[in-house]
């Protein structure tokens, strides 16, 4: 089977996925290319903030609404749908709230495939290693025991009691501080996680991946933060996770196979990787085969 | 004249020049269908593993040799030189990694100035006669975008080439005898000791690495000059092959789609504990005296490799007709080439130390248990105290080595009861101002001695003690007094200290032979198995040494050892059975 | 103080931060956000570069562009000495000159071959791969045949020079760009050693090396 069959053989064929910030979109400017599932595809942002996503191959005809994929904005972003009924997307309540700064920080290429992006995002075993001196330092690598349950309604994977050293957790951080994270996979695709914020103890900022595969083993990573800091632009808060995402970057593109392997033989997980452990096995049990290697267990 | 031989993957294949692999680098390799992280040790030994963590896949072509072990750079999980096998995953301090789990590894031979590894079982060793016994100069070698074959033909083809602007007029070419690749010898007229070899190198269906080796003697006094020639005309050679359009540029590195499975899958749930039944044969390399009562030997692999083992492990030594002994091992992270241990001599006790000391020669084959650990070191402390007393010197030597090696601050604090009794005393004394010996205090000296160690201690270091009971005994009520958290102080217990208590009787059931035994009062869990054919590997017999820990499925365990940790106590899911009991009428047994 | 206009993820910029740390020299970051607004592009930043790219200093009103003009300025001036830039030997400055020009090379090729992969630049990516793979060819023949003779570095002597500094970024960020390093051995070996080069600050994007 091509990359192309397994696409519409996957689960996620009827997911909604991110295909740009709207925006970096030019109202009435001319559509834009990207790549979904291994297909072009053509975005267009209109007037009124409305958009429209089709197949690049696709002939224009009279009826342009007809041949239009499903679209929507949410969060800040463009999301289509390649497949005939789409699922809901899911919701981040926090997002909604007023006194937030809701900040896209930005889409990256990345040589890899969505899963294993989405893993490395859920993953604080990390953070010494590869994003010294901000989220982790030596000789503080513990990982102590957290939390996950999977629930089906919502179907998603969430994380509790994460609990991190971190010398400088956010742009607004001074000083090192054990940070608490929540972790909420609601999308095989997409995950979010919830941090404590320095500005106020009674509050979690919100930081989101989106990924877009644009196909198999290549993906554009499109992060958001949602977060309650009054002092930090708009700038230094982007520059922040450019940092942390181009750290990465390529330790993602020296992950091989480049897919995520679903047999849990494949690969030694260990406690701390509980979350991911789950989640490869959510992925089996929803029927996603994009971007992984089938395994011989789906519990 | 070039040699064809079909099949790569059942010969030595060359895979870097003994020069690439300098020290504390990572070479990046290829075989067909996979990538290699070669890295040399300090120790002058070649590792050639297959170039993916374990854990997520990562590259360790990405990661870093210390000289000892090679780091990934995701989340820092070490492997060992030599065996390749997981010394330390950081995300867990408090545990060791069982010893199974071991990346894959391939052979590694040094030969005519290159390194070669295989794929087959111990193919016959390269032998090029006119490599044999002459001064060897590896060129530099050339990567080239075309098949092994489209390589080998034109080398053939261009050897005229060479000749017309080579160093040499009116060479001569040599035929040789079949070889294990692809192979031409050429001689030069006004060079006539020098000749040259090409390997080729297959990388993939259009990718391979042409590796020419000089050999001579007066001739390669100077081989720079050489060197350049070939190199340019290997260059012009690879550039015409490439722009005929034989090939296309490849912009990544692709490990072949199959993941490559691990050759070793280790569970999870095995994780934590390693196979207690596996033996090992060593040879005594080397006996010597090392302090008064205490003799150090050398045990060395009589075949392949020592399994890797962390800070804090030690084996059992298994004497015909006597009981196992445990010892420590004194190894330091870069010495894995043989296993190092100290012995005390007991008047009491099975005999096994009065063996070795009396009997027990340089050059004599004993038999070993595998690495275990109950004493795993952490290394996410700022602050590490070590408190030795005698002979416990050996596993808290073992850790000192470490925290020195990974640049982590310690004290080691060594009481002895003279200058003489001080077993490894250089390597003590190599840590200079982070070690203290400790000479000749009485008991009541020690404890003071204690104490002031300890109150220095702030809350987050961690402690580690290893001496006679009584010594651990004390130290645990000091801290204790001191409010220290038991989490803190780590001790081996080299006896079990405990008085058993055999008093109540019970059932265990065994759930993979299906049986039920009643374990009456005053006979152990383990007596009743032996009584009934059931084999359960065992060692010291008094709850110390951890080998006859079986795993419970179901029961209340009492404890009365001390090699489980206390963790592994609470959560109930293991016994030692030569000492402890159940509250529970029924233990159901995994066995 | 001197002020640099610096975005984190520029090599470019990185070659400037990393030996203004060698030589232990305080400065002012200016952070310009290259991605994703351009502001390299806005007009507040052209009108202090026209030709809008970074990096750009400010030393007392003296303002400078062009990392490898930088690097010069900065050795000239602040390196006592002399060792990264020794300007009183006619071949050792020429050849210095000369691979300062290649690491330029090296930003046309191998920076924009990173540019259209990770943030969607609009390059012709196989030319600047192919334009890459080629340049790191002759960097890795140069530097096997520098070992041979004994020699760390891309220039004669026994000191990095200001080479190291101008062709390390984009070499080590290569395979960002999608160019792998795995055939050149000799490169390999060398970004090790400069990673080891006393005052070494990483970037996101490189690795350290083992001590
Ligand atoms: N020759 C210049 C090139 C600098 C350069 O390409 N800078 C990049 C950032 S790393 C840039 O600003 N590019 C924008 C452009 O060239 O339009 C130098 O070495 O400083
Ligand atoms: S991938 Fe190597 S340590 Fe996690
Ligand atoms: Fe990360």
């Amino acid at each position: 089977m091509n990359s192309l069959e397994i696409a519409k053989s996957c689960s996620t064929y009827s997911c909604w996925h991110p295909l740009f910030a709207l925006e970096d979109l030019e109202e009435g400017g001319v559509p834009v290319y990207t790549q979904l599932l291994d297909q072009a595809v053509l975005c267009e942002r209109l007037s009124e903030g409305k958009v429209s996503v089709r197949l690049a191959d696709q002939q224009r005809g009279p009826d342009r609404q007809a041949e239009d994929l499903h679209s929507q904005v949410q969060f800040g972003f463009v999301w289509a749908c390649i497949g005939p009924n789409p699922q809901l997307l899911f919701d981040i309540p926090e997002y909604h709230e007023p006194d937030r700064r809701n900040v896209c920080t930005g889409v990256f290429g990345v040589e890899v495939s969505a899963p294993r992006a989405i893993e490395n995002f859920l993953d604080m075993g990390h953070f010494p290693f590869v994003h010294t001196g901000l989220l982790g330092i030596e000789p503080h690598t513990e990982v102590v025991d957290y939390q996950v349950t999977v629930s089906d309604e919502p179907n998603e994977i969430v994380a509790t009691e994460c609990l991190f050293f971190q010398p400088q957790a956010a742009v607004g951080s001074v000083g090192g501080v054990v940070t608490e994270y929540v972790y909420r996979v609601p999308h095989p695709f997409c995950a979010i996680l919830y941090k404590s914020c320095p500005f106020d103890e009674s509050r979690r900022d919100v930081i989101t991946i989106f990924v877009q595969p644009e196909s198999e083993e290549r993906i554009r990573a499109h992060t958001m933060m949602s977060i309650v800091d009054p002092e930090s632009s708009d700038t230094s808060i982007r520059l922040f996770q450019q940092m942390i995402f181009g750290q990465d970057k390529p330790i993602l593109e020296n992950q091989f196979p480049k897919k995520l392997p679903l047999d849990p033989l494949d690969e030694i997980s260990i406690r701390a990787d509980r979350v991911a452990v789950a989640y490869r096995k959510w992925l089996a049990s929803g029927g996603v085969r994009y971007g992984v290697i089938p395994g011989a267990q789906a519990t | 004249m070039l040699y064809l031989n079909g099949d790569a993957s059942k010969e030595w294949i060359p895979v870097a020049s003994g020069t690439d692999l300098v020290p504390r680098h990572v070479f990046h390799g290829r075989l067909p269908g996979q990538e290699l992280a070669i890295w040399r040790a300090d120790d002058g030994f070649v590792n050639i593993w297959q170039n993916r963590c374990l854990h997520r896949g990562v590259r360790l072509t990405i990661g870093t040799n210390d000289g000892a072990q090679l780091r990934c750079q995701y989340h820092g999980w070490c492997y060992a030189n030599r065996t390749g096998s997981c010394t330390y995953i950081p995300a867990h301090p408090g545990d060791s990694p069982a010893p199974t789990l071991t990346n894959r590894t391939f052979p590694s031979i040094e030969k005519y100035g290159l390194v070669w590894t295989t794929l087959a079982d111990q193919p016959p060793v390269p032998a090029i006669e006119a490599l044999e016994n002459h001064v060897t100069v590896p060129l530099r070698a050339v990567s080239v975008n075309a098949s092994m074959q489209t390589v080998c033909n034109q080398l053939q083809h261009r050897a005229k080439r060479f000749d017309e602007f080579g160093p040499a007029n009116d060479s001569q070419i040599e035929v040789m005898s079949s070889g294990p690749m692809h192979v031409e010898v050429r001689q030069f007229a006004d060079l006539p000791d020098a000749s040259l070899t090409f390997f080729i190198q297959p990388v993939d269906e259009d990718r391979s690495v042409i590796r020419g080796v000089l050999s001579g003697d007066q001739a390669l006094a100077e081989p720079l000059p050489l060197l350049r020639f070939f190199s340019s005309a290997l260059n012009e050679m690879r550039d015409h092959i490439e722009s005929d359009g034989l090939t296309v540029f490849r912009d990544t590195e692709k490990i072949s789609d199959c993941p490559g499975k691990i050759t070793k899958p280790v569970k999870p749930s095995n994780y934590l504990r390693a196979p207690s039944t596996q033996m090992l044969k060593v040879r005594v390399s080397k006996k010597r005296q090392e302090a008064y009562g205490v003799v150090a030997l050398e045990l060395s692999p009589i075949k392949g490799m020592l399994p890797g083992a962390q800070p804090g492990a030690h084996i059992d030594i298994c004497l015909p007709g006597k009981h196992a002994a445990q010892y420590s091992l004194v190894n330091g992270p870069a010495e894995t080439g043989r296993y190092l241990i100290g012995v005390k001599r007991e008047e009491a006790g099975g005999g096994v130390s009065r063996h070795i000391h009396d009997e027990l020669q340089q050059g004599d084959e004993v038999e070993i248990s595998f690495p275990k650990n109950r004493f795993p070191l952490r290394r996410d402390a700022v602050n590490t105290v070590l408190i030795a007393g005698g002979i416990g010197i050996t596993p808290i030597l073992s850790m000192a080595k470490t925290l020195s090696h990974v640049n982590l601050d310690f004290v080691l604090h060594y009481f002895v009861r003279s200058e003489g009794h001080t077993a490894f005393a250089s390597e003590v004394s190599a840590f200079e101002q982070n070690a203290n010996l400790h000479v000749g205090l009485s008991v009541g000296h020690t404890q003071d001695q204690v104490s002031e160690i300890l109150e220095k201690c702030d809350p987050t270091t961690q402690i580690y003690v290893c001496g006679p009971p009584p010594m651990l005994d004390m130290v645990q009520c000091v801290s204790k007094e001191q409010g220290i958290s038991e989490k803190m102080v780590h001790t081996e217990y080299f006896e079990n200290p405990n008085t058993i208590d055999l008093g109540i009787a019970f059932r265990v059931v065994l759930s993979r032979s299906n049986k039920v035994l009643a374990i009456p009062q005053g006979k152990t869990i383990l007596q009743v198995l032996q009584e009934n054919d059931i084999d359960v590997p065992s060692s010291c017999e008094q709850g110390a040494c951890g080998t006859c820990v079986v795993k419970v499925l179901l029961g209340n365990p009492v404890h009365q050892d001390v090699c489980l940790t206390e963790i592994e106590k609470q959560q109930g899911n293991w016994i030692a059975t030569c000492v402890s009991r159940s509250s529970s009428d029924e233990l159901i047994l995994d066995i | 103080m001197l002020k640099l206009y610096d975005y984190e993820l520029s090599g470019n910029c990185f070659k400037i931060r990393w030996f203004l740390n060698i030589l232990g020299i305080e400065y002012e970051s200016v952070a310009v956000e290259f991605y994703p607004s351009k502001e390299h592009k806005s007009a507040w930043f052209k009108e202090i570069n026209p030709l809008g790219q970074l990096p750009v200093i400010d030393d007392d009103d003296f303002r400078l562009r062009d990392a490898q003009a930088i690097l010069v300025y900065i050795a000239t001036k602040y390196d006592s000495s002399g060792n990264w830039y020794p300007s009183h030997d006619a071949s050792q400055t020429g050849e210095i000159a000369q691979w300062l020009s290649f690491a330029d090379s090296l930003t046309a090729t191998i920076s924009s071959a990173r540019l259209a992969t990770t943030f969607f630049f609009d390059f012709d990516l196989e030319k600047c791969q192919t334009g890459g793979h080629e340049l790191l060819r002759i960097l890795d023949e140069h530097l096997w045949f520098q070992e041979q003779q004994q020699l760390e570095w891309i220039c004669r002597g026994r000191h990095p020079s200001l080479a190291e500094i101008a062709c390390f970024p984009y070499v080590a960020l290569s395979e960002e760009g999608g160019i792998s390093r795995q055939e050149f051995a000799a490169v390999r070996r060398w970004t090790d050693r400069v990673k080891r080069i006393p005052g070494f600050i990483g970037m996101p994007g490189i690795f350290p090396a083992g001590s």
